[in-house]
């Protein structure tokens, strides 16, 4: 009976977990146990509790009252809504389940105690073990009683056997296999209750645990088989599960999915349940098959969505990034049509970023450097893994597609990273995000300087990188570069205005590099130019005007003469063609335009000057030369001064001195600072036209402003000779006064200035001023001898001039010698005739020192006043009758002197011979020519004197 | 000389003229001009051989092939001929009429400024009114065109002389008649110079040669005769005044001469008539002689 009681107990308590009671139920059943409990306690008081039977009953009804107070207890507790249950003291609600508890392991510790070797001591320790594990939730103090229920219980009882099962569970729990598997060997040994399947599927896990998979999967394979009768506990679907699972992790994956196919049921959410089983079972590979296996089943977007969850945490532990690429590119397509909560979209983000940082480090590492097929498929996986993450999160699409572009780069493959790298650009611009944007710029820059980077790739990205680039570089060395290749590109594509804008943002920047914006400059100037765009380079010209670009000197002569040269290339091809018609009309138009330059309008006159010249056309020659030269700068002047000594002298061919004088005069004005050979040209014209003009009044200050323009000394020297011969023809006095005295500074001047002084030394005698005459002839005299001294070349004219006041001395000398009158007494006769020779000697010295002056006149002047007075003594001393001397007397006085004239007489001779000698070999041009040459008719000399001086020669004549 | 270097300036600006120029245009210049305007017109050359007058012309004294100087107005005005400019220019010059002359010459420039005689006689033209510094010029222009023109070296003699520069004069006439030995006129002027300052054969030497070319030349008779009254051979100087034109008795050069020999051989009579007849305007530099001739003769 008692067994009978035990076993009922043991069976309702091991079914409680699994019966399902209504609360009447509990109460009858409630009812049924306290009947049995008084009759038992009954009995026990009875027998004074001396019956160890009785206790061990009592223990066993106690125990199973408060289990089922406890479901009556659970269930009341759970009925609490949630919110309540939490502030509910639980103890109070178990209050007397527990205190049935622990009067039925009271029960069986007296009984222990009282009976040590009571023979059904394994029921009362199998009630404490319970006690232990459900109530004080001890395992240690359970596993120790289950242990001893076991010992003191024989094999197959009851008692054995749901302590052995129950120990099994205990260690099962405790993930104790090793210790679990011969309990449940043992439990399971035998007739085979409904229980077995249960428990067999545990034995299956446990021999899974340890290791001993063909154990596991052959258990679970009963369990299985079993299940399907009805004697046993449906386990099926556990075991349908977890063998598929044991397949799967045995390798066996056929056999998974064939046995998932037999599942009723939805076959996909069986195979995700076994690939996620098998992922959490560390089989990876596995899982990642059975789920792959269950996306080919048609999945819906939840099925979807939780394979591809499994697969990216599977991929990710398998490396498999090709894979978890696919993956990710699936969910996020999913992600896309709003399939994935953001749960799992931040999922996707992080194995996105993880499986692309890996990637990417390979890529850029040196692993697979050497093994390009795998690199590059490293670095697509990286590419896909970043066109993922930029489509999950748009914020950080810049950070991607910098990557991407990195990527590519790393491998390589500029052409790909280009444009990844300008997208990255232009989000992270927009964006803001100025780390990306410095770091897409340096790799765009980098990239589009590849040689291998397609043209139609570089036209499309080059400029907007350079201007990106700039936007934030607009200075320092690289920017340097750039505003040049910027440049470059926009003048190869013919964007003039790019190239034009390109050229002044660099100016801006780098306003000193003069050189870099002159070649620039010229390349967009050559383009107009050829284009013949004429506006656009005055433009540009006269922004050089305006100084907004600071070009060398050169640079801006040469545009100004291009422009010219283009604006004039009509013209001049008319002019070289001999169209001087339309020449003319074109340069006029050019001259008379408001906007041509000071340069066109200088070349514009001066052409028109020369076309009118050509026409003969005097007034406008002169007109436009002047125009021209008003235009010009010395160096101008400089260029062209040759034909401005053509332009003068055709003024003075066509004898229009005023012209020829003013454009002799502008030229030099023009030229005064310049270093010319022409300069002393046009110097020399001025003055003399304006002599052969007798304009004189400003040449003075003309003639010594040449030292300002560094005219030499000998050219200005030459000019005052020349102006002050004109102030004595003038009889300018006073301007030739002060001519004299510059020119006296320079003493190689003597000889030239006898005959100026000489017309002043008149000037100032007929006026009277005697003082002034005495001291110019006083300096002619001493400019002569000077002039005689060094060997100066002196003219005969102003030898004549010497020579005339010689020999006015020599006649004031032979005045007083013909003054000296013979007389008698002999002795003053005698003293009288001495004094007479005596002067006679000092003429004749003075007479033939006037010959060295080398004057032809004073020369035959001289002879002339010798033979004259030689002659004249002679004749007096032979006439000569002493008064009242006897005629013997007189006869020998007279024989006497004439021995005396006889000298005389020769010599009177002589000089007349020397003096004849002396006209025909110098062709001696003078009056007194007649005194040696021709008969001495008396009384009058015959002169002769053709009336018009000379006859003009107007034709060559005969030959 | 120093005037010579000077003009040597202005020689070189015309030879250095490249250019063409023409003859001025009237009226709306644009419309009137031609491409053709433009051209150079042909330029007559200078042919040593044909540079002389001709016909009538000269025959008319001992030099009148070269020089027209002397020619009376009725022989000048038959010179103008719109063919020949520079005959034009001459006679219009000889006749005062420099507005004209000048005119002439440059109208001519274009097609004769290569031609010496052309800017001979445009500095002569400046020498017959007096303008010797532009006259200088013009002479050396000619130079500049064609170094060895006698005819504008002559004229430097002439322009000297005028300045009274006589010994430069002389020069200048040994050197045109040197460079062109046929030439007359140098000649001619150094004939008159020598016997001026009494250098009476090399005068006689000249004339000699220019009475045989033509005996009727008034200026070599006269020379002739002033020449034999020097040497004090009156008669023979009578022979020679004698065959001048009585017409030109009244130039004192002549007139003085003539009755001073007149008056040497006795006939005081036409001596005095000739005296009296003599035009006083013509006695700058010659007072002096004049009275002293005069009164010889009317003692």
């Amino acid at each position: 009976m008692k067994k009978i009681l035990l076993l009922l107990l043991i069976t309702l308590l091991a079914t409680a977990a699994y019966a399902v009671t209504e609360g009447n139920q509990k109460g009858s059943l409630i009812q049924i146990i306290d009947e049995q409990l008084r009759e038992v306690i009954r009995l026990n008081k009875q027998t004074r509790g001396r019956n160890p039977d009785l206790i061990l009953q009592l223990a066993e009804l106690e125990l199973e009252k408060a289990r089922v107070l406890k479901e009556v207890e659970t269930d009341k507790y759970l009925a609490i809504p949630a919110k309540k249950r939490s502030r509910v003291n639980k103890a109070s609600m178990f209050k007397r389940s527990t205190s049935y508890f622990n009067e039925a392991r009271r029960q069986c510790v007296r009984l222990l105690k009282r009976y040590p070797n009571y023979r059904g001591k394994a029921d009362a320790y199998y009630i404490l073990a319970y006690h232990a594990r459900d109530i004080e939730k001890n395992k240690a103090k359970a596993t120790k009683y289950f242990t001893a229920a076991r010992k003191t219980s024989r094999s197959g009882t009851v008692v054995y056997n749901k302590s052995t099962m129950a120990l099994a569970e205990m260690y099962y729990n405790q993930k104790q296999y090793k210790k679990a598997i011969p309990l449940y060997k043992s439990a399971l040994k035998g007739k085979k209750n409904r229980w077995w399947t249960k428990d067999a599927h545990s034995l299956a896990w446990s021999y899974f645990r340890v290791g001993k998979k063909k154990l596991a999967v052959s258990t679970m394979e009963g369990v299985l088989a079993r299940s399907k009768n009805k004697n046993f506990i449906n386990m099926a679907k556990s075991a349908e599960r977890d063998l598929a699972y044991f397949y799967s992790a045995t390798g066996k994956i056929a056999k998974a999915i064939k046995l998932s196919s037999k599942v009723s049921g939805n076959s996909v959410d069986y195979l995700i349940k076994i690939g996620i089983h098998t992922k959490e079972q560390g089989h990876y590979k596995n899982a990642s098959r059975v789920l792959e296996k269950a996306l080919s089943k048609g999945p819906n977007r939840y099925q979807q969505a939780k394979i591809y969850a499994s697969l990216l945490d599977i991929y990710d532990r398998l490396g498999f990034y090709g894979s978890q690429l696919r993956n990710a590119q699936k969910i996020n397509s999913l992600r896309k049509n709003g399939g994935i909560s953001k749960e799992f979209s931040e999922n996707l983000k992080y194995y996105a970023q993880k499986s692309a940082a890996i990637l990417q480090r390979v890529v850029m590492g040196k692993t697979y450097l050497h093994n390009k097929k795998s690199r590059l498929n490293k670095a697509n996986q990286a590419v896909g893994f970043f066109e993922v993450l930029k489509e999950i999160n748009p914020k950080t699409a810049p950070r991607a597609e910098l990557l991407i572009a990195e990527t590519y780069y790393a491998t390589g493959r500029f052409n790909s990273a280009i444009p990844h790298y300008d997208v990255a650009l232009q989000l992270a611009q927009k964006n803001g995000d100025a780390k990306v944007e410095k770091e897409a710029l340096a790799g765009l820059s980098t990239s589009l300087e590849k040689k291998s980077v397609k043209k139609s790739l570089k036209k499309k990205y080059l400029v907007r990188t350079y201007l990106a680039f700039l936007k934030k570089n607009r200075r320092g060395p690289e920017a340097f570069k750039v505003y040049q290749r910027l440049f470059n590109i926009y003048f190869e594509a013919k964007n003039i205005k790019g190239a034009e804008s390109a050229l002044l943002a660099f100016k801006r920047n780098f306003p000193k590099k003069v050189g870099i914006q002159e070649a620039m400059l010229g390349k967009i100037l050559d383009f107009h130019k050829s284009n013949k765009n004429i506006a656009e380079m005055k433009g540009w010209l006269n922004r050089i005007n305006k100084r907004e670009f600071i070009v060398n000197r050169r640079f801006k002569k040469q545009l100004r003469a291009l422009i010219t040269t283009m604006r004039f290339e009509t013209v001049e091809k008319a002019n070289t063609k001999g169209d001087k018609v339309n020449a003319l009309k074109g340069y006029i138009a050019l001259y008379s335009d408001p906007s041509s330059t000071n340069y066109e309008k200088k070349n514009a006159a001066y052409n028109i000057a020369i076309l009118f010249q050509m026409l003969g056309n005097a007034d406008m020659t002169y007109k436009f030369t002047k125009r021209a030269l008003s235009h010009m700068n010395g160096k101008d002047v400089k260029k062209f001064e040759k034909t401005f000594i053509t332009i003068a002298s055709y003024f003075f061919n066509k004898r229009q001195f005023d012209k020829a004088i003013d454009v002799n005069l502008s030229v030099y004005n023009k030229l005064c600072k310049e270093t010319s050979h022409n300069k002393e040209v046009f110097y020399r014209n001025v003055y003399v036209l304006n002599i052969a003009e007798g304009r004189t009044s400003g040449l003075p200050a003309f003639v010594d402003g040449g030292y300002s323009c560094k005219i030499s000394s000998r050219i200005i020297n030459n000019a005052r000779l020349e102006v002050a011969d004109e102030f004595a023809k003038n009889k300018s006095w006073s301007e030739l006064s002060s001519m004299i005295n510059k020119l006296e500074k320079k003493k190689s001047n003597a000889p030239e200035l006898i005959a100026l002084r000489y017309s002043l030394y008149q000037a100032y005698s007929d006026s009277g001023r005697h003082k002034l005459a005495v001291r110019q002839k006083k300096k002619l005299l001493k400019d002569f001898s000077y002039g005689e001294s060094k060997r100066l070349s002196i003219s005969l004219e102003a030898r004549d001039i010497v020579a005339n006041f010689k020999i006015k001395n020599l006649y004031k000398e032979l005045r007083k010698l013909s003054a000296i009158k013979l007389r008698f007494p002999e002795k003053t006769y005698n003293k009288l005739l001495q004094k007479k020779f005596k002067m006679l000697d000092s003429v004749t010295n003075k007479a033939l020192a006037t010959l060295n002056v080398k004057s032809g006149k004073g020369i035959v002047r001289a002879y002339k006043y010798l033979v004259e007075t030689y002659t004249e003594v002679a004749k007096e001393i032979r006439g000569f009758t002493p008064p009242g001397k006897e005629k013997a007397y007189v006869d020998g006085f007279q024989k006497a002197m004439g021995n005396i004239t006889k000298p005389l007489d020769l010599q009177a001779k002589k000089f007349r011979n020397d003096a004849v000698r002396a006209i025909k070999e110098s062709t001696i041009l003078s009056k007194d020519n007649a005194f040696f040459t021709a008969k001495t008719l008396i009384p009058v000399k015959v002169e002769y004197q053709y009336h018009l001086g000379g006859v003009v020669m107007d034709r060559g004549g005969r030959r | 000389m120093k005037n010579i270097l000077i003009l040597l300036v202005i020689v070189l600006m015309a030879v250095s003229c490249a250019s063409t120029p023409k003859e001025e245009k009237k009226g709306d210049l644009l419309s009137e001009i031609e491409n053709i305007d433009f051209m150079p017109k042909k330029a007559v050359p200078y042919v040593a051989r044909a540079d002389a007058f001709k016909g009538e012309i000269s025959r008319y004294d001992s030099i009148s092939n070269e020089s027209v100087n002397r020619l009376p107005q009725p022989k000048l005005e038959k010179m103008e001929d719109p063919k020949d400019p520079i005959n034009s220019g001459i006679s219009l010059c000889y006749r005062g009429m420099y507005q004209r002359a000048f005119k002439v010459f440059d109208n001519a420039y274009e097609r004769y400024k290569t031609h010496p005689g052309y800017w001979n006689q445009v500095g002569s033209c400046y020498l017959i009114k007096k303008d010797y510094r532009k006259a200088l010029l013009y002479y050396n222009k000619a130079l500049g065109v064609q170094s060895k023109y006698a005819p504008a070296i002559n004229n430097f003699g002439v322009l000297y002389l005028r300045q009274g520069k006589d010994q430069l004069a002389i020069e200048a006439f040994k050197k045109a008649s040197k460079i062109n030995s046929f030439s007359l006129t140098p000649m001619f002027n150094l004939a008159h110079l020598y016997l001026k300052y009494g250098a009476l054969n090399k005068a006689y030497n000249i004339l000699h040669v220019l009475y045989k070319k033509n005996k009727n030349d008034v200026d070599v008779l006269s020379a002739l005769g002033s020449y034999n009254l020097m040497l004090g051979n009156a008669k023979n100087a009578v022979g020679f005044f004698k065959k001048i034109d009585e017409s030109h008795l009244k130039r004192a050069d002549i007139a003085l001469n003539y009755a001073y020999a007149l008056k040497k051989i006795g006939n005081t009579g036409d001596a005095k008539n000739i005296i009296k007849n003599l035009r006083t305007k013509d006695l700058e530099g010659y007072q002096n002689y004049y009275l002293s001739v005069k009164k010889y003769v009317e003692k």
